[in-house]
C-alpha cells in the first residue's frame, strides 16, 4: 500500500469517476482520495454513509460497532446478508462495503467508541456518529472539536431523520460562534413569524428534541416492542415541548410521532446520503455551509437546515418525570 | 407462505412493527394490520423504471423494505463511468445489460426477492403488460419516456359513466436527478396532475444560437458547438457522423475547438468538456440519486400502506448549498390533452364479438349517444379500416355489407378503438370496444 499521498488522479479513475468530478471538480476530488473517515454504529444510516462516500473514492473507511446484527437490522442495512445475524455488524459490513469500490481501504473495528483513546480519533479527518446516545455524541463532538476534526451526527427514528454538522474550522469562525451537538439542543427555536398559518411551520426542530429527549430519558430509541408505553411518553413530550415553546398544538399534529419508531430503509438512505454529501462539499476551499441541522420532514416529504447558535455549555440539561407524570426539563 | 416461512417472516420485523399497531397518532385511513405488510411483500407488484443511479438505489430500497415482486425495465448497457452511483455492477459487468445485472445482484442479496429483468426499452410493452402492476417508479433520464408511460397509465383508466374507477388508477411516482439537483412527485393518473398537465416545469435545453456559434462566440461550449455544426460536415475528416465514444473523433474536435477558441482568445477548452458537449453528459453522483430514490420509495410505501399523509404532489431538492427543498401542489389541468376526461375515449361494453356492426349502430343511436347517422373507422395497428358510413352514397356502397357481419369476421377484437363520426359531434367521438365475456372470465 503505497503510503505516500497521491495528488494525480490516475486515468482509469478519471474515468471511474469522471460523472462526479464534472460537478464539483478535479480539487475536490483529490482531496476525498486523502480523506480517512471513520463511522461509527452501523446500522441504517451509517451503513449508506460509507456506501455513498466508499463509491466518491475516499481513501480509506474505518466502519466501528460493538454490537451484533439482529433480526430486524436486515430490512434497513444495505451491507448485512441475512446469515449475519449473530456476527459483530462492523464485520458482517466488511464484504459488501469493500466490493462497492477495490480502490478504498474498507476495515471494521468491533470496540465500543468509549474503549478508545482519545488520541486514537486524530487518525480521522472526518468522524460519523450514529445510533449512539446524546451523551456519546456529546462527548465524541469534544473529541472532534480537541481534534479540529469534521464531526457529522445523524439518526432515523423511523420514518423522522436528523443530521446535525460541526466542522470545527476555526479559521474562519469565531470561538463565540462554535456550536456544538449540546447547542443543537438548547436551541432558542422560535416559531417562523412570517409564516401566517400555523399548519405550515415546520415542527422538525420539536420533533428532534421530543425524540433527543426520550433518547435520555430511556437509553433507546422508541420501539414496536414497548410500543404503548413508548407512545405515553412521546405524547407527554410533546405537551411539555408545546409548552416550554409557547406553541400551539396545531404546530405539531400527532401524526408526526406515529412513524418514528424502528428503523425505515430510506430514511436511514437519505439521512446517509446527507451526510456523505456535506462530506464533499466541505472538502471545497470556498465552502460555507449555511446551515448546520437539517431534519427529513416524512410527512411533506422536505428536507430543510436551520443554524443553531448559542453558548457552548458544558453540563447536561437533565430531564425527569416526577411523581405526578409531568415531564420537567431541569438544569 | 414459503417452507421456511418462520425465518422469512421475522425478517421484516421493523417493517411489520410499524404496520401492526394502531395508536394516537395514526393517519385516518390507516388499518393496521399483518395484512398490510403481507400485501406490500406478496401482492403488491412494483414496476421500477430505469436501472441506472436511480434505478439501483429504488431497487435496492424496495427489497429491502420488503417487496418480492418487481420488475425492471432499462434498455442500456453498463459503462465504466456508471460505477461510481450505480452501486449494484461491478467492474466486470461492462457492457452487459443494467436490468439484468441489477435484478440479479438484489434477487441473490435479498432473499425471496424476485426481481424480473427486461433489457428492452418501455415502448416494447403494451397495456396488459403495464395493468398488472400496483405502483410504478420512474427513475428516467427522459422526458419523452416519461410523457409516453405518464399517457399509458392514463389509458389504462376506466371509467364508468364519467365516473372514474379508482380501482383502475395505478399511481407513478417520479424521480428525477441531475448533479445536486432532483425532483419527486406523485402522481395519481386521473386525480391529480399529470406529467402532461406540468409539462412548462421542465426548463428549456440549453441550446446557443446559430449566429454566436459562428461569428461571435464567447464561451468554449461556443467553439465546441462550431466545431461539431460546421466544421465536421465541412471537412468531413472521417467520413462518418460524430461518435462521441470514439476517441479519434472526440480528439479531432478537441483540436479544432482549441484552435478556434485561441482565435477569439477563449479559454477553457479541455477534453473533457468536449465530451460533455458532444455526449450530452450530465453529471451525476450517489447522494443525490439516493435521497431521490428514498423519497420515492417513501412515497410509494405511504401509498401501499395508507400508514401516513403522501406527498402532495411536488418536490424540488437542490443540496448545492446546505439542503434545500420545495414541495408544492401542482394542479391538474382541466383541459389537459392526456389526462381530462373531455379528451378520453369512452367504453362500449357488448356482451360478445358475435353482435352485428348494424347493433354497434344501433347502440349508438340510442342511450347517451342519440346519435343521427353514426359512421364508424376502425383503428388497426397497420392502418385505419372505414366499417361503414350512411351519409356519402359512394362510401355507403361498399361498407353496406358489413353492416350484416360479425365483429369478429370485422377483426374488432376487446380493445379495439372505434372512431365514430357523426352529425350531432363537430368532433369525433373515440370508443373502446369491451367484450364483458372476456371480462367475466377475468
Amino acid at each position: 500500500m503505497n503510503s505516500v499521498e497521491q495528488n494525480n488522479i490516475t486515468e482509469e479513475e478519471a474515468e471511474l469517476y469522471d460523472r462526479q468530478i464534472r460537478l464539483w471538480g478535479a480539487n475536490v476530488q483529490k482531496a476525498l482520495r486523502n480523506l480517512k473517515i471513520l463511522v461509527i454504529g452501523l446500522k441504517g444510516v451509517a451503513a449508506e454513509i460509507s456506501k455513498n462516500l466508499i463509491l466518491s473514492g475516499v481513501k480509506s473507511i474505518t466502519m466501528m460497532d460493538p454490537e451484533k446484527v439482529v433480526e430486524g437490522d436486515i430490512n434497513s442495512q444495505y451491507f448485512f446478508y441475512p446469515e449475519d445475524v449473530g456476527q459483530n455488524r462492523a464485520q458482517a459490513s466488511l464484504k459488501a462495503a469493500q466490493i462497492l469500490n477495490p480502490n478504498v481501504v474498507v476495515r471494521a473495528d468491533m470496540s465500543s467508541p468509549l474503549d478508545k483513546s482519545i488520541s486514537y480519533y486524530s487518525n480521522f479527518d472526518v468522524i460519523c456518529v450514529t445510533n449512539q446516545s446524546p451523551e456519546v455524541i456529546i462527548c465524541l463532538n469534544d473529541i472532534c472539536k480537541l481534534y479540529k476534526i469534521k464531526f457529522f451526527n445523524g439518526d432515523s427514528f423511523g420514518m423522522f431523520g436528523y443530521i446535525f454538522e460541526d466542522l470545527n474550522e476555526t479559521e474562519h469562525v469565531n470561538p463565540q460562534e462554535q456550536v456544538s451537538f449540546q447547542t443543537a439542543l438548547n436551541h432558542k427555536w422560535t416559531p417562523n413569524t412570517s409564516i401566517k398559518k400555523r399548519k405550515y411551520e415546520d415542527p422538525s426542530y420539536l420533533i428532534f428534541k421530543i425524540l433527543i429527549d426520550f433518547y435520555v430519558i430511556h437509553d433507546r430509541k422508541p420501539s414496536r416492542n414497548t410500543y404503548e408505553h413508548d407512545s405515553l411518553t412521546l405524547t407527554k413530550l410533546r405537551k411539555a415541548i408545546l409548552n416550554k415553546f409557547n406553541v400551539e398544538e396545531d404546530i405539531l399534529p400527532m401524526e408526526y410521532l406515529s412513524n418514528v419508531y424502528g428503523e425505515f430503509g430510506p430514511t436511514c438512505s437519505i439521512i446517509g446520503a446527507m451526510i456523505a454529501q456535506q462530506v464533499v462539499k466541505s472538502l471545497s476551499d470556498d465552502f460555507v455551509s449555511p446551515h448546520n441541522l437539517y431534519f427529513f420532514n416524512h410527512l411533506r416529504c422536505q428536507l430543510t437546515g436551520i443554524t443553531v447558535s448559542g453558548e457552548l455549555i458544558s453540563q447536561k440539561k437533565e430531564i425527569i418525570i416526577n411523581s405526578e407524570n409531568v415531564v420537567e426539563l431541569e438544569v | 407462505m414459503n417452507a421456511d416461512g418462520n425465518n422469512k417472516t421475522r425478517q421484516f420485523i421493523y417493517l411489520r412493527k410499524i404496520l401492526e399497531r394502531a395508536g394516537p397518532f395514526c393517519h385516518p385511513d390507516f388499518e393496521p394490520s399483518p395484512e398490510i405488510l403481507n400485501f406490500i411483500s406478496n401482492d403488491c407488484k412494483i414496476l421500477v423504471i430505469g436501472a441506472g443511479g436511480l434505478g439501483c438505489e429504488l431497487l435496492k430500497n424496495l427489497g429491502l423494505m420488503g417487496v418480492k415482486n418487481m420488475h425492471v425495465i432499462d434498455m442500456d448497457t453498463i459503462d465504466l463511468s456508471n460505477l461510481n452511483r450505480q452501486f449494484l455492477f461491478r467492474l466486470n459487468d461492462i457492457g452487459k445489460s443494467k436490468a439484468e445485472v441489477a435484478a440479479k445482484f438484489i434477487n441473490e442479496k435479498i432473499p425471496g426477492c424476485k426481481v424480473e429483468a427486461h433489457f428492452n426499452k418501455i415502448q416494447d410493452f403494451d397495456e396488459d403488460f403495464y395493468r398488472q402492476f400496483t405502483i410504478v417508479i420512474c427513475g428516467l433520464d427522459s422526458i419523452v419516456a416519461r410523457r409516453w408511460i405518464n399517457a399509458m397509465l392514463v389509458s389504462l383508466l376506466i371509467y364508468d359513466d364519467e365516473k372514474l374507477n379508482q380501482a383502475s388508477v395505478i399511481p407513478l411516482v417520479d424521480g428525477g436527478t441531475e448533479g445536486f439537483k432532483g425532483n419527486v412527485r406523485v402522481i395519481l393518473p386521473g386525480l391529480t396532475a399529470c406529467i402532461e398537465c406540468t409539462l412548462d416545469l421542465f426548463p428549456p435545453q440549453v441550446t446557443y444560437p446559430l449566429c454566436t456559434i459562428a461569428s461571435t462566440p464567447r464561451l468554449p461550449e461556443h467553439c465546441i458547438e462550431f466545431v461539431k455544426i460546421v466544421q465536421w460536415s465541412k471537412e468531413n475528416p472521417f467520413d462518418t457522423i460524430i461518435d462521441g465514444d470514439d476517441p479519434n473523433h472526440i480528439n479531432w474536435i478537441f483540436e479544432k475547438a482549441q484552435e478556434r477558441a485561441s482565435l477569439f482568445g477563449i479559454s477553457g477548452v479541455s477534453y473533457r468538456l468536449v465530451q460533455g458537449v458532444i455526449k450530452n453528459i450530465i453529471p451525476a453522483v450517489a447522494s443525490t440519486n439516493a435521497v431521490i430514490a428514498a423519497a420515492c420509495v417513501t412515497e410509494a410505501f405511504k401509498l401501499a400502506s395508507s400508514c401516513c399523509a403522501t406527498l402532495n404532489n411536488y418536490m424540488m431538492f437542490n443540496d448545492v448549498d446546505g439542503v434545500y427543498t420545495y414541495t408544492y401542489e401542482a394542479e391538474k389541468k382541466d383541459d389537459c390533452i392526456v389526462c381530462s376526461p373531455a379528451f378520453r375515449p369512452k367504453y362500449v361494453d357488448v356482451p360478445h364479438d358475435g353482435m352485428k356492426l348494424s347493433e354497434i349502430i344501433e347502440y349508438l343511436s340510442e342511450n347517451q349517444y342519440q346519435m343521427k347517422n353514426p359512421g364508424i373507422v376502425a383503428v388497426f395497428p397497420e392502418k385505419n379500416r372505414t366499417l361503414y358510413i350512411s351519409n356519402v352514397p359512394s362510401i355507403e356502397k361498399t361498407t353496406k355489407d358489413n353492416l350484416k357481419k360479425t365483429l369478429k369476421e370485422l377483426n374488432l377484437i376487446n380493445g379495439t378503438k372505434l372512431i365514430i363520426t357523426d352529425s350531432t359531434r363537430p368532433l369525433p367521438l373515440e370508443i373502446i370496444l369491451r367484450f364483458s365475456e372476456i371480462n367475466n372470465e377475468t
